[in-house]
């Protein structure tokens, strides 16, 4: 039974203010979780735990009593911080979600990365800060890697088919690799369209007729 | 025509059903709208992302409009609940072992005061953990008004959050031992074996509102035209979803990956209200189980806020005076009036009732006619009179 659910530090503490912080990742994605881990550690030298594996979140947050909770907007393990253990036991001083409260520039930043901060209640702002931004710049950056990762993914595909659509125009008009694809781009230019989404009409067309 | 592009987020649910015919069937398009539904992964989202603006309006667990209004919460925006998308459609739902001994002690899906004493009577004797999907929910509320009214110490009774989708499988970690969840996700745990279904939520209240259109106060301000045409749509669309011949279709595009991501049987099990209990396939007829629409089912009693307020002030730890009016004023039946008094010559002549005390259909005065009200009977037979 999980009483404490959401008791991560008792109040007026001096030393929640002076210690390293506890940092908590959540993130079953493990080389994004990598990538803030290692941004985290040219913030502070914070104590960091990875959890991967939502089911069973709260239980494990009361056992590792962090400062800072970490967590991907998409993870549906942030209804797990919500503010229920308060509901149970009114004394028990809850986590909130981090906000500043004379600016939301941030917060807007974070939502628009993706991630959102849980800080235990008392904590500065300005020891939360450093480490939201850091969050907010690491997500970004992966972002970033997957989207180039996809792009490269996408345009891979891509060549494969204009590859196949120039085959078809070899052997169906007996054209040269070079006449077959000038056809294409001449085509795509009249319809205003891209060489790719020819090519995949032409070979779906092929497809369906074949 | 050009559409007016109105975001909004949802969480997948049955109950999203209006918003989605709104979209699926056209009528969100016929009055000029592109209804962009996104699907999110938590309610700490829809929370989140309405408050920040992202979206105007989004799909929201009622208690949440009350909640946000009263500024509990990150970032305090004021909410308000024009429109009621459903009645209901939860299930009480507990690992077979638990449910086993329950019945033990008398409980049966059927009679919400045995089901009540059991779980009393099994809270004697061991703590229960029960699963909810927001602290600001029904859920949560009806649970608890229905153990309190059984006489249950709530002391012995842990709850933990998570979002619709999960709870089955926090249930079959162990985890929880109960949760209370808007279908499909019962009956997806009843279909994996290793869950029954306790009580309909239906059982504890009749009328409960389930989930409401929850719209940013500035927003309708700033875009009254808008606001007035989606109230529209929605109100066609519930009409549509409330119609039984409606209910295969429907099963089958909420079934979609985009959309519920689940089963098109299990759907359907919650709009017909026939629900398969447990895993030896035992069914229980609940008329009434979810209601979307016909009569005054979207209408937002002003009174039917009030009780949220009655039943959550105290956890939420401000004056039941002050949670009253703040949710008296979020309910926004005066909206509701205002955009479908051409389409809907049956709009209740009160804002307010007194929530309880129809056992049955009832005939009120309308505007202009009279308009059939569903029962709104509590459990415990307990009546409800707010001042406005």
């Amino acid at each position: 039974m999980q009483a404490a659910v959401q008791h991560f530090r008792q109040p007026q503490q001096p030393e929640a203010l002076l210690a390293d912080l506890h940092i908590v990742v959540v993130d079953p994605d493990k080389e994004r979780a990598e990538m803030i881990v290692d941004g985290l550690q040219q913030v502070d030298d914070a104590r960091i735990t990875v959890i991967g594996e939502v089911i069973g979140l709260e239980r494990k947050l009361a056992a590792l009593a962090p400062d800072i909770i970490l967590i991907d907007l998409e993870n549906p393990g942030r209804d797990m911080l919500a503010d229920v253990a308060r509901l149970s036991n009114p004394t028990q001083r809850p986590v909130a979600m981090f906000v500043d409260g004379s600016d939301t520039t941030m917060m807007s930043a974070a939502l628009d990365a993706g991630v959102s901060a849980y800080v235990v209640d008392g904590l500065r702002s300005d020891r939360v800060k450093p480490v939201l931004e850091m969050a907010i710049a690491r997500f970004h950056a992966f972002s970033r890697l997957t989207a180039e990762l996809e792009a490269t993914k996408a345009a891979l595909s891509e060549r494969k088919i204009v590859d196949r659509a120039k085959g078809l125009l070899m052997k169906r008009r007996s054209l040269s690799e070079e006449e077959a694809y000038a056809l294409l781009r001449k085509t795509a230019m009249d319809q205003g369209k891209r060489v790719a989404e020819i090519a995949e009409a032409l070979v779906t067309t092929a497809d369906l007729l074949s | 025509m050009t559409l007016d592009h109105v975001p909004c987020g949802f969480i997948p649910l049955t109950d999203s059903a209006v918003l989605v015919a709104a979209v699926e069937m056209g009528f969100a398009a016929a009055e000029g709208i592109a209804l962009d539904l996104k699907r999110e992964a938590s309610w700490s989202n829809i929370r989140d992302r309405i408050a920040m603006g992202v979206y105007p309006v989004a799909h929201m667990l009622s208690p949440m409009a009350v909640s946000m209004s009263l500024g509990l919460g990150p970032l305090p925006v004021r909410i308000d609940a024009p429109f009621v998308m459903n009645q209901n459609g939860n299930v009480l739902t507990a690992r077979a072992e638990i449910a086993a001994h329950l019945a033990d002690l008398g409980a049966t899906p059927r009679d919400p005061a045995a089901t009540g004493a059991a779980l009393r009577a099994l809270t004697r004797r061991s703590l229960l953990r029960i699963g909810v999907p927001f602290p600001h929910s029904m859920h949560l509320l009806l649970t608890r008004y229905l153990l309190e009214a059984s006489g249950a110490d709530l002391s012995r009774v842990t709850f933990a959050v998570a979002p619709p989708p999960i709870l089955p499988d926090m249930m079959r970690a162990g985890e929880v031992d109960a949760f209370m969840v808007g279908e499909p996700w019962g009956s997806l745990a009843v279909e994996r074996g290793d869950a029954c279904i306790l009580l309909p939520g239906q059982a504890i209240w009749a009328a409960a509102p389930e989930k409401v259109l929850g719209t940013r106060r500035d927003w309708i301000e700033d875009h009254p035209d808008v606001a007035r045409r989606l109230l529209r749509a929605m109100h066609r669309a519930a009409k549509w979803c409330s119609d039984a011949g409606s209910a295969s279709v429907l099963a089958e595009i909420l079934a979609m990956p985009h959309y519920v991501n689940a089963p098109a049987d299990l759907i359907q099990r919650g709009l017909d209200g026939q629900i398969v209990l447990n895993s030896q396939g035992d069914l229980l007829t609940v008329p009434g189980f979810a209601r979307f629409g016909g009569g005054a089912v979207n209408f937002p009693w002003r009174s039917a806020g009030m009780w949220i307020a009655d039943q959550a002030a105290q956890a939420w730890g401000i004056p039941k005076r002050q949670a009253q009016t703040v949710a008296h004023d979020a309910f926004r039946s005066d909206l509701y009036r205002l955009a479908l008094a051409q389409l809907d010559p049956m709009l209740p002549a009160a804002s307010m009732k007194v929530e309880g005390s129809l056992q049955s259909e009832t005939l009120a005065r309308a505007v202009s006619g009279e308009v059939p009200l569903g029962p709104d009977s509590f459990f415990d037979a307990r009546v409800f009179e707010f001042d406005a």
